[in-house]
């Protein structure tokens, strides 16, 4: 049985695993999905995603539609709300349908899986978002990637499979700006992206899951996802983003040797462009700064502490505080943005 | 003064069957009785229909979402008796808890909990929140315990004194146990088993109904003991019972035993 979380724990990596869910299946093209609870819970996380993504510009929110459970349901079982909610999905003839529970549909013990596994003229995927069994945010991400990976048999393939990415972050304001990072540096090495599992990506495309021979991950976290992954498709795994500029070299030297790929020029070239940074920061160089730790995600601690050392910065009890980033920085490109985070601190002070 | 009692015991026991006749009982003393049945099965009160199943308080709160006249809901039984049944979910669905809950909101909204007595038919064991709603702040009072000797009777009766004595450390809750019914499974030294179990929990056996085949013939005519015997010795049992809850004024927050204790004392009646 999950135990009750500390009632002051309000750090968003442990929140709504409902919200976690949604942040994957929102984002899956030609798909509807199905929030199984209240209206209020399809209605928040709206509300939520609409805000995410006005903060990047995009209009375009996902069609949901709640089975809008109300004591009626909670009484006598929700699974006929969820069976008309189903029908009404289905009826606006999507790819894909993507059924998500509540903690209230878990709570009364609905069987949305058995529901979801009748057959229909589009594949209805069932996936665990009730987040009082002890998931988070972060659960519900890896709930829905691991719920859509069976609708690839593996045996479909694209004839343009490049290195899948797993897992974006789709409500990290720099989501896209971490992608073409990594995209920059598949290119040192001519290698393409394929798959975008899942971010803005046609739901038809789960079918071809199987197709690349390496996935990156967007963070370790996500580990359960790429080891099923793997054992399911034999794909390789990179198993987070490049973090910072030491993670932007080694993520060369291991891209490079997957795809039995010379790394050393990629890797020279990247040294030049990580030079050329550090010179165009050069006004940093030698200031007396300090980082608070406590609280701070450690890879973005491991980063900062990398580029003072690159740049000569001291560290000292008494020096500026600087800022670090809620998510650490991606690659070379994240690391200059918390350069310019930490110049505009500096000259603010 | 309105009293509001609530009957628990293991499912089967017969806590419609006592609640049924102590309503009939105290109906025929011309008091004012409303029974609730708290129990999807919703068979409580069937006795006092003469045998028909009344409407449940969720199929009309489902049925007629807005309108819900009093007189749909609480049916006229023998003596006068006003009976509802709460109704729950099919089996293997849905919140039958919460149905309780449900159904006391809207018997609360109608203003129905009135008279001299109400009695509340509840449940085998209090396996939720919803079932446990009954002994809440401003609802039954006294709850009188229904068992036989045997051990799965008693233990289930434990677990209700368990929730009792669990209620009754919130400071505003007055539910209290007013007492044991014994109700006879025909073994040997019933009587004083359930006496002593009584006496462990710090309570007392209130009443022994043995049993009698006048019942279960009562209960093929669709009628209570009461109506179907008024003669007979097991009405006049049933009328002890109702006339010792009504003069009952010893009510305790139970010591539920341990299982150890509860069956080493089953032991000690085992008869070979």
């Amino acid at each position: 049985m999950i135990s009750k979380h500390s009632p002051t724990d309000i750090s968003r990596s442990e929140g709504c695993t409902l919200t976690g869910v949604l942040s994957v299946t929102g984002f899956l093209e030609d798909a509807v999905t199905v929030i199984h609870g209240p209206s209020g819970c399809a209605h928040h996380n709206a509300s939520l995603l609409h805000a995410s993504l006005a903060e990047i510009d995009a209009a375009d929110l996902p069609v949901l539609i709640s089975s809008s459970l109300s004591e009626e349901e909670v009484i006598f079982g929700g699974e006929g709300a969820l069976a008309h909610a189903l029908d009404i999905a289905a009826s606006l003839d999507p790819d894909l349908i993507c059924v998500i529970s509540t903690c209230i549909a878990d709570t009364i013990g609905d069987d949305c899986a058995a529901l979801c596994r009748q057959k229909r003229e589009m594949p209805v995927v069932y996936i665990p978002g009730a987040g009082f069994l002890g998931g988070g945010f972060s659960e519900g991400i890896r709930n829905a990637l691991m719920s859509l990976l069976p609708l690839s048999s593996g045996a479909d393939q694209t004839d343009d499979a490049g290195v899948m990415i797993v897992g974006e972050k789709n409500l990290e304001y720099e989501a896209e700006e971490n992608f073409y990072e990594v995209i920059r540096l598949l290119s040192l090495l001519d290698l393409n992206p394929g798959i975008r599992f899942v971010r803005r990506m046609p739901a038809s495309d789960c079918t071809y899951l199987g197709s690349a021979p390496v996935a990156i991950l967007r963070e370790p976290a996500l580990h359960q996802v790429g080891s099923a992954i793997q054992d399911r498709f034999g794909t390789s795994i990179i198993q987070g983003f490049p973090i910072g500029p030491s993670g932007s070299l080694d993520f060369i030297r291991s891209i490079g040797n997957l795809y039995g790929i010379d790394p050393v020029p990629a890797v020279r070239e990247e040294e030049g462009v990580l030079d050329d940074l550090f010179a165009s920061f050069c006004d940093l160089r030698g200031l007396t700064v300090r980082i608070e730790p406590a609280g701070a995600n450690p890879a973005s601690l491991e980063a900062a502490q990398a580029i003072l050392q690159a740049l000569g910065m001291k560290e000292s009890a008494s020096g500026m505080p600087l800022p670090l980033p809620f998510d650490p920085p991606v690659g070379t490109g994240g690391t200059k943005r918390m350069l310019h985070a930490w110049r505009r601190q500096i000259s603010r002070a | 003064m309105m009293r509001q009692i609530a009957l628990y015991g293991k499912g089967g026991i017969g806590k419609s069957t006592t609640s049924a006749n102590l309503s009939a009982a105290w109906a025929e003393k011309g008091l004012d009785i409303l029974q609730i049945g708290c129990d999807p099965k919703h068979d409580s009160t069937r006795m006092l229909m003469h045998g028909r199943v009344i409407p449940t308080v969720l199929d009309l709160l489902r049925e007629h979402q807005d309108d819900h006249p009093i007189d749909s809901i609480i049916h006229a039984g023998y003596g006068g008796v006003r009976c509802v049944e709460a109704g729950g979910p099919d089996p293997g669905v849905g919140c039958a808890g919460r149905g309780i809950i449900a159904t006391f909101q809207l018997l609360e909204k109608l203003g129905a909990l009135k008279g001299d007595m109400i009695v509340y038919d509840v449940l085998g064991d209090v396996v939720c929140g919803g079932f446990a709603m009954p002994m809440r702040e401003g609802y039954a009072e006294e709850v009188y315990l229904v068992t036989s000797g045997e051990l799965m009777s008693l233990y289930a009766a434990n677990n209700i004194a368990k929730a009792i004595s669990r209620l009754s450390t919130n400071k505003r809750s007055r539910v209290r146990l007013g007492g044991v019914i014994g109700n006879g499974k025909n073994m040997e030294s019933e009587a004083e088993l359930i006496r002593e179990f009584a006496e462990a929990l710090q309570s007392r056996m209130i009443a022994f109904i043995p049993r009698s085949p006048t019942v279960q013939q009562a209960e093929l005519n669709r009628k209570t003991v009461i109506e179907y015997a008024p003669a007979s010795d097991q009405a006049t049992v049933y009328r002890s019972c109702a006339d010792a809850i009504l003069m009952n004024c010893e009510f305790s927050v139970p010591v539920p035993l341990t299982i150890d204790d509860l069956e080493a004392l089953a032991y000690r009646y085992l008869k070979e």
